[in-house]
């Protein structure tokens, strides 16, 4: 048949040098997913919350793209929804030794403790497989070897150095993460050195000694104003409890928000595939500002706005992150694939230990 | 009708451009290269979320992509699961009904829902395991919180002996023990622990001036135990901190706070519903025994102003979403109104150990008879006849200031003498009522003529103005016997 009869090809465009990421997903078509995953969750108990947690991914992987292809996700619910009974399962067995058996409880947690690299090595093995762009999976071959030193080993070393160790921590954790991913026959390799790290941490403490120094000043401040007014009294002691909860969410934000946007910068900065590389530039008050508009949304709205906040989110992500295209976008080549079980994935995630690039 | 699409052969990134339709059982996919033609049912479709790029799988690692989703729809039926959930998100009924059930579902589920169910859970437990449970938290409170006890043995022996008669009555009441210990700073304070141990801290017993106080706050405390408070509370809380952790696990556009403070606000509100309870739980149980609910209020109030609050009778403005118990003024007005038009007192018919240099010891309700408390005051004897059969005597009372009263009776027939006794606190010129028990309204209840007389005293010294004026039971006074 005759291509010109027929329409137009899909597009493929020759990749010019910087190709830049690009979320396409628009938050109303992601709430009506959203709300009736919600809704089915509830109906059926939590158990429909796999299908719903894939059709997420999916849907976010699948808005997501660059070079000219969205990103696939490809679990399948059924393998999720037996890692998420594990992790519930785990999940019970912890609250209820800490209720009934609490002089077990530690114990218990330093058994977790043991586990946890490797379900941190399964979740990312789980992660990269199910992970795909333009029909290729991603791999992750980290070893658990070198997972226990750096979410295990490394953590003991914490304590006795008062923490001076964190950022060289963070690093190796990243670079175990980054240099254990495959995709399409290359390697992903890390280059950012320890000393990129430590000036990255050392202004997020200084960030939160002016925040703090901040915050207790006006805190001082308004209690000296309002003296022994009874607008105090009329508060109970819980108001101030949440004030004071408030008051460190604040002092602590700008920090956090701070080395997250340098550390993703640096991370795809310093990053390369094969030939090529990347660039972030995300900036540290736009993400600020997200940060603190999307809680308020989220929690005026008493989370119906939540949606809404996940893809301002991504949307900006992807706004600012490109690929370097070294060669040919195309010129990937596939390689058998591993399949692992969903049950590290899941696990990983229900006790909240995902590991985001 | 063919449509765009992308093959991939499964080896490289690199895919061919291609039209793709259906015709005849085959999926026809058509590249520079020629026509291939894949039978249907060795294709595998992977279900729709929104519009994002659909792939079909081929056999030998072969790749359809393509973004006309609504032509794979066509030619490849969505089936199971997926078909009810694509309807759902399309269809904007649909969605709107989504929202209205979660928030309902949602609401539902934590005033409703998860209360009842861990009810439920916490009655169907065995009493092992919530003995357990209170064991640990005693060892725990022991080792943080509490001192031993510095009570006197008798002050002890005492409270032991009012709290047995107590639960006595109580179903359950069996598995219930009393203990005390001691708190930093004095610090009143009592607590039902599961498994039904009840500690009351010296610092509330010194404040506790009178049974009746006593009585109210363990009845409150009685109330936590009979409902099982501890366990429902504990089960609750664990439940809420796995659903968070559950539900909450991807949020990452917003932060932690977004889930804290619910939480927080979440467990103050159980916490006060179940404060709520112990409350109504012991205004019943205190008015079955004949005792007002206006002590549960008295000793609120005065533990209040210990605390340093002024709990005024109401106040405007007060916030309590924010804490564990309903505030103060709430209970102490619940209290009141629970007690009605009762007055708030009755007569306590137990052994009373005195107190701050009392000497005086008032015997329990007995035939024998007692020596009178010393210092005493002989106000007068009156002599009473009972209205109705079954009827209760009872005497109005005019008083002024704390004190005490003694009554003494006299049986006519037998010429014996029984003791009785009760109290009632300062709060202005009210009328009190006092009911008597036991003995008294055996013998009086067939409408005999008893004698009293009638014997005050005040170990503080305080002054008193008794006169009886009830016309029910026509108490008339009397010239009393000599060597009274």
């Amino acid at each position: 048949m005759d291509v010109a009869t027929t329409g137009p090809p899909m597009a493929m465009e020759v990749a010019p040098a910087q190709e830049p990421f690009e979320f396409r997903g628009d938050w109303r078509e992601y709430f009506r997913i959203w709300i009736v995953n919600l809704a089915l969750t509830l109906l059926t108990l939590g158990v429909f919350s796999a299908w719903a947690s894939v059709r997420t991914r999916r849907w976010f992987y699948g808005n997501t793209w660059v070079a000219g292809a969205p990103f696939e996700y490809l679990a399948e619910p059924v393998q999720i929804l037996k890692g998420r009974l594990v992790a519930v399962g785990l999940l019970v067995v912890y609250v209820l030794t800490e209720q009934l058996v609490p002089f077990l409880a530690p114990f218990l947690l330093l058994a977790l403790s043991l586990a946890a690299p490797w379900l941190v090595a399964t979740a990312l093995r789980f992660r990269a497989r199910y992970s795909a762009w333009r029909s290729l999976n991603f791999r992750f071959e980290g070893t658990d070897k070198d997972a226990r030193r750096c979410y295990f080993l490394l953590y003991l070393g914490l304590l006795p150095t008062l923490g001076a160790i964190y950022p060289y921590v963070r690093h190796q954790q990243q670079r175990y993460t980054v240099d254990g991913h495959r995709f399409g026959g290359e390697a992903f390799t890390f280059h950012a050195t320890v000393g990129q790290y430590y000036r990255i941490f050392g202004v997020a403490v200084l960030v939160v000694v002016a925040a703090l120094a901040m915050a207790v000043g006006a805190f001082v401040g308004v209690t000296a104003l309002a003296g022994d007014s009874e607008v105090l009294d009329t508060f109970g002691e819980g108001t101030w409890v949440i004030a004071t909860f408030v008051i460190l969410y604040l002092a602590f934000l700008p920090a956090w928000v701070y080395v997250r946007c340098r550390l993703t910068n640096l991370t795809y900065d310093r990053t390369t595939l094969g030939p090529h590389g990347f660039r972030a530039t995300l900036r540290f008050r736009d993400l600020l500002g997200l940060y603190l508009t999307n809680t308020a949304a989220v929690v005026l709205s008493l989370g119906l706005l939540m949606p809404w906040a996940d893809v301002r989110m991504a949307r900006y992500r992807a706004a600012h992150l490109a690929l370097v295209a070294g060669a040919d976008t195309q010129s990937f080549v596939g390689a058998g694939g591993m399949a692992h079980g969903a049950t590290g994935g899941e696990a990983a995630e229900a006790f909240d230990m995902d590991i985001s690039l | 009708m063919s449509h765009p699409g992308l093959l991939y052969d499964g080896a490289s990134a690199r895919p061919a451009a291609v039209r793709w339709q259906v015709a005849g059982g085959d999926l026809v996919v058509e590249s520079g290269a020629g026509i291939t033609r894949v039978p249907l049912a060795d294709v595998r479709a992977g279900s729709r979320v929104g519009d994002t790029r659909r792939v079909l799988q081929l056999a030998g690692g072969r790749q359809l992509h393509t973004d006309d989703n609504d032509a794979v729809d066509a030619a490849f039926p969505p089936a199971g699961i997926e078909v009810l959930v694509h309807r759902l998100e399309r269809h904007a009924l649909a969605v709107a009904a989504s929202l209205v059930l979660t928030v309902a579902a949602g609401v539902l589920f934590i005033f409703v829902g998860l209360p009842a169910l861990a009810e439920r859970v916490a009655r169907a437990l065995p009493p092992e395991v919530e003995a357990t449970l209170g064991d640990q938290a005693l060892a725990i409170l022991d080792r943080s919180l509490f001192g031993p006890t510095a009570l006197a043995e008798d002050v002890q022996a005492n409270l032991q002996r009012q709290f047995a008669g107590f639960v006595a009555g109580v179903e359950g009441g069996e598995r219930l023990r009393l203990g005390f210990r001691s708190m930093d700073e004095e610090l009143p304070n009592a607590i039902a622990l599961p498994g039904g141990l009840i500690i009351f801290t010296d610092g509330l017993v010194a404040l506790i001036e009178h049974d009746e106080e006593f009585l109210a706050i363990l009845a409150h405390e009685v109330g936590h135990q009979a409902d099982r408070h501890v366990m429902r509370s504990v089960l609750q809380q664990s439940a809420l901190v796995a659903i968070t952790a559950v539900v909450t696990g991807d949020v990452s556009a917003a932060s932690g706070i977004v889930t804290a403070v619910p939480a927080f606000l979440l467990d103050n509100h159980y916490s006060r519903t179940f404060e709520q309870e112990a409350d109504a739980y012991a205004f019943r149980s205190l008015a079955e025994r004949g005792l007002s609910p206006a002590w549960f209020g008295r000793i609120m109030e005065r533990l209040a102003r210990d605390a340093g609050e002024e709990p005024a009778a109401e106040e405007e403005g007060t916030v309590d979403y924010a804490s564990t118990h309903p505030v103060s003024a709430t209970r102490i007005a619940a209290a009141v109104a629970a007690a009605g038009d009762e007055p708030p007192l009755g007569p306590m018919i137990v052994e009373r150990l005195a107190t701050e240099g009392e000497a005086a010891r008032i015997a329990a309700r007995t035939d024998a008879v007692r020596t009178l408390p010393q210092p005493h005051e002989l106000l007068g004897c009156w002599e009473s006849e009972v209205a109705e059969e079954g009827g209760s005597p009872a005497w109005q009372e005019r008083y002024r200031g704390d004190g005490t009263f003694a009554l003494r009776l006299r049986d006519p027939d037998t010429g014996e003498y029984s003791l009785h006794d009760g109290y009632w606190a300062a709060s202005g010129a009210t009328l009190v009522e006092l009911l008597l028990y036991g003995d008294l309204a055996d013998r009086t209840a067939n409408g005999r003529t008893t004698r009293y007389e009638v014997v005050e005293f005040d170990p503080r010294g305080g002054i008193h103005a008794v006169a009886s004026e009830e016309d029910a039971f026509r108490a008339r006074p009397i010239e009393c016997p000599p060597g009274l």
